[in-house]
């Protein structure tokens, strides 16, 4: 365990090299893998935008949400209609997106979470399937059948319609969301979020005495978490150019939670690692059997890991690699344990 | 402006608290003036930390007022509270013990500059100054206290003294007016508790107003300008700290534990 | 007018007969545990699914419905055991464990998609009794709904009132502490808890397949509408699961027919989804004690 821990340090010495090897290596990977594997690369910046915001309320707030297909369609639809019929630009439908996802989120989030005692699962999950069953009834919307016609973004002149080009696109967008909620975490209010969560180390009531206004506090991070899935329900839709109500189903909601959930809600790169597992499983099960798996066997196999990942490593992938990276940092020779409370002690 | 010195800076009327069929608090009536140091007392599960709990709005009382500078608080929730200038230490500390020794400062402290959602997250506008200002603060408080050295351990790296100490800061932070201290001096000894009661009376010259709980006789008897004893529930007395010594209804709550003490 | 009224309402009332014992299952497994999870309507699923596969293979009616409903009750056994028994769960949280169903829920679909694909499966009523009620003609299974409501009811309220293990859960569900004080050990009556919600889980799918047949991705609707249901009637109360389930189905038929056919699952939603937030605990539940 020592030479592993030794090599590992080495290694962390040199992450200067190594993150630039890395941003290279991003910036030519649509070339690397050919167009196909492409798009799912958008897919998969896309649905971690999501998990992001998701696993900024869930590891942050300490609140579940299974609403976030919800706001991921309405993302989507506002974007693409707004595209549509008024022939709005992209990128302003996508801010639109982002700030009506966001006001939304707030509207529901402020009563729900001002006050303890709501059942929130319940009530994201009812807003969900709400959702959904509405658009596919609205006929401005084009109802279970959708609409096509949305424009692609375009910025002076040129416009992104090729594979490679949407990655670009949606990966400048999406480590700037990144960066975002890196900033976040790391200001005051990331704190006091640490401080309220009694969980893992800090108090609730103690919380409340220096007057950190929980309620207050958990309703801006649903907020920003409202925004992060509407902004990449508009990436979505500029992307597809088609929408109809299948991927924003309660399906959908539940997909983001098991996402961030397995790719660990305390790191930002959990939503990253939860995208890039269930699609690249989609990926390996095809190249596995030779042919395109069937839906069943996806959700099976999925399914499965997240159980066995939740069972095993209750805070994740990301939550294992940085407690792994904690221990090789210090030379602490010791069984990796699973356990929850292990995290209280050791900084 | 003498008028404002004499009206009760905290005001609290026939506060009575039912936790089911328990009742922990039976109309306990009593006023504090600015800038009072008052200790608290009264035989284990008297009521004590209940009735701190009521002033701060943990929970609500059954019955009751508690008035706070002429308004009326005994519905509000705690982070109001806190806001309007009551903060409280708690027995078992309970700092935040996933942050650093300043971050547990910074995340109450009272600022002036207030950044918007978004300028924090995109780490532009106010957002520096603001994060500085409440670094700035919290150092200050840090350094009240003498901790400023160990801002960037953890609470599990500090004494048992050291993270008394950054629990009062944390309340520091607050700005309050009025300050509860609950069991500051246990465990400490004898040359510690002067040190503690010489800082609560700096306190007070700052202008706080400051109630504590205590068992300690030295710190009752040697800093408090009044005692309240508490005994199931009850207010038995509310005297200069002479005159308790003295009486009868307290020294029979007491008496089987006060041998021990002192 | 009348007759359309009920026209509406009495296959709302079926229906939410249905959501009811879905409910119920939920409201078991709350009660006792303080906890739930969305598993439920895949038991129903895979109750349904069973017994109309074994019934379109040649056995018997009631026996294939039995059959289905003892299969559900041995599969909720097995997911307690894999899932919840206590050498596995070691490390989890009980937020965790609710997430470990919700990916459950992906498998059993996963499962359920690869063994009979997307078809729809159906059964025939239980009883081929045609009967009106004036001129309403009422769908001859319908009866039997009613009829499995009324006896789960009666059966949950001998098993809680008057048998010792009933009386055990009731106990585990109000003072789990007292409850182990005097030997009743919590893990066990959770355990019973859960394959009694399976089972009633099942019991609901299965039951409800002559009149809307049955396919791989039923169970989130069951599951989606029993604990709506139970959460808006109150999660702690039999009473509460049985109102809700009710109530859902007849808002939603009632809707449908006078209001909008069209939006009647978006209105009656919107309806649930206010009621969640007006009354947090549910129209018949008791609100936890805050301390």
């Amino acid at each position: 365990m020592r030479q592993l821990s030794l090599a590992y340090q080495r290694v962390v010495k040199s992450r200067k090299w190594a993150g630039g090897i890395i941003v290279l290596i991003l910036l030519l990977l649509p070339f690397l893998i050919g167009p196909y594997p492409t798009t799912m690369l958008v897919l998969i910046l896309i649905y971690s935008l999501v998990a992001m915001g998701l696993g900024l309320l869930i590891g942050w707030a300490g609140q579940f949400s299974l609403g976030q297909g919800a706001f991921f369609g309405i993302g989507a639809y506002i974007s693409g209609f707004l595209s549509v019929e008024f022939g709005i630009n992209p990128w302003l439908a996508m801010l639109c997106s982002g700030a009506l996802a966001g006001t939304l989120a707030y509207v529901l989030g402020k009563p729900l979470l001002s006050v303890p005692g709501y059942k929130v699962g319940f009530v994201t999950i009812g807003f969900s399937w709400l959702f959904h069953e509405f658009i596919s009834r609205l006929e401005m919307l084009g109802g279970s059948t959708g609409f096509s016609g949305i424009a692609h973004f375009s910025l002076a002149g040129f416009t992104f319609d090729k594979d490679y080009q949407y990655y670009y696109v949606t990966l400048v967008i999406v480590v700037l969301f990144f960066l975002l909620n890196q900033n976040f975490v790391k200001s005051k209010l990331g704190k006091q979020a640490k401080a309220m969560d009694t969980f893992t180390g800090g108090s609730a009531l103690a919380a409340k005495s220096v007057g950190i206004d929980i309620g207050k506090l958990k309703t801006k991070i649903f907020m920003i978490a409202g925004v992060y899935a509407g902004i990449a329900g508009s990436l979505y839709a500029h992307y597809m150019t088609h929408l109809d109500p299948t991927p924003f189903s309660v399906w959908a909601s539940i997909l983001m939670l098991l996402i961030i959930i397995m790719g660990g809600v305390k790191s930002t790169w959990g939503g990253i690692v939860g995208a890039a597992v269930y699609f690249g499983l989609q990926e390996m099960l095809t190249f596995i059997l030779g042919s395109k798996a069937p839906m069943g066997l996806q959700y099976l196999i999925f399914g499965c890991i997240v159980s066995l990942i939740l069972l095993f490593f209750p805070t994740g992938i990301m939550g294992f690699i940085s407690r792994l990276h904690q221990q090789l940092k210090q030379d602490i020779p010791s069984s990796l344990p699973m356990r929850k409370g292990f995290n209280d002690k050791a900084k | 402006m003498t008028k404002q010195n004499s009206q009760p800076f905290l005001a609290v009327k026939e506060l009575t608290k039912y936790f089911g069929g328990l009742q922990a608090t039976n109309h306990v009536s009593f006023d504090i003036l600015p800038q009072e140091v008052v200790s608290i007392i009264g035989p284990n599960g008297a009521g004590k930390t209940t009735l701190i709990n009521l002033v701060t709005g943990v929970f609500p009382p059954t019955g009751g007022s508690i008035w706070f500078n002429h308004r009326r608080i005994d519905r509000l929730p705690q982070a109001k509270v806190n806001y309007l200038g009551i903060a409280r230490t708690f027995q078992d500390l309970r700092l935040f013990t996933n942050l650093s020794v300043v971050e547990n400062v910074i995340v109450g402290a009272r600022q002036r500059v207030k950044a918007s959602l978004i300028e924090i997250m995109t780490r532009l506008g106010r957002s520096k100054r603001q994060e500085s200002e409440a670094v700035e603060r919290s150092m200050e408080k840090l350094a009240s206290v003498g901790l400023d050295k160990k801002a960037h351990l953890y609470p599990f790296n500090l004494s048992a003294k050291e993270q008394k100490l950054l629990a009062v800061a944390r309340c520091l932070a607050t700005e309050p007016k009025l300050l509860f201290l609950d069991e500051p001096a246990g465990g400490l000894s004898r040359e510690e508790i002067r040190e503690l009661s010489s800082f609560i009376l700096t306190l007070r010259e700052k202008g706080m107003t400051i109630i504590f709980i205590e068992h300690r006789m030295e710190m009752i008897m040697g800093i408090s300008d009044r005692v309240i004893v508490l005994n199931f529930g009850q207010k038995i007395a509310d005297d200069i700290p002479a005159k308790i010594q003295e009486n009868e209804a307290v020294l029979a709550a007491y008496l089987p534990k006060m041998e021990n003490r002192a | 007018m009348l007759s359309l009224f009920l026209e509406a309402l009495i296959p709302g009332l079926t229906q939410g007969c249905i959501y009811a014992l879905v409910a119920l299952g939920f409201v078991v497994l709350f009660s006792v545990t303080k906890m739930y999870h969305v598993m439920i309507g895949e038991f129903g699923m895979a109750g349904g699914m069973i017994g109309a596969t074994l019934y379109a293979a040649g056995m018997p009616l009631y026996t294939s419905v039995i059959i289905a409903i003892v299969a559900t009750t041995i599969i909720s056994t097995l997911i307690w055991v894999a899932v919840f028994y206590r050498p596995f769960a070691k490390g989890a949280s009980i937020m965790n464990l609710k997430l470990i169903t919700i990916a459950l829920t992906l498998v059993s679909v996963g499962i359920a998609y690869l063994l009979w694909g997307t078809n729809y499966k159906e059964l025939p009523p239980f009883c081929r009794i045609e009967f009106n009620l004036g001129t309403v003609r009422i769908d001859p299974q319908a009866p039997w709904i009613w009829g499995v409501l009324l006896l789960i009811v009666a059966g949950l309220s001998v098993l809680f009132d008057h048998t010792l293990i009933g009386k055990a859960l009731r106990a585990s569900a109000d003072q789990p502490i007292g409850a182990r004080l005097v030997g009743i050990n919590p893990n066990s009556m959770a355990f019973y808890a859960f394959v009694l919600a399976g089972a009633l889980g099942g019991i609901a799918g299965i039951v409800v397949v002559p009149i809307t047949m049955t396919y791989y991705a039923n169970g989130i609707f069951l599951t989606l509408s029993g604990l709506l249901a139970a959460m808006a009637g109150g999660p702690n109360r039999v009473e509460g699961a049985i109102m809700g389930g009710l109530f859902l189905g007849v808002i939603q038929s009632l809707v449908g027919a006078f209001i909008s056919s069209k939006y009647m699952t978006v209105i009656t939603l919107a309806c649930f989804i206010v009621i969640l937030l007006i009354r947090p605990q549910g129209i018949l539940g008791v609100k936890e004690e805050e301390l």
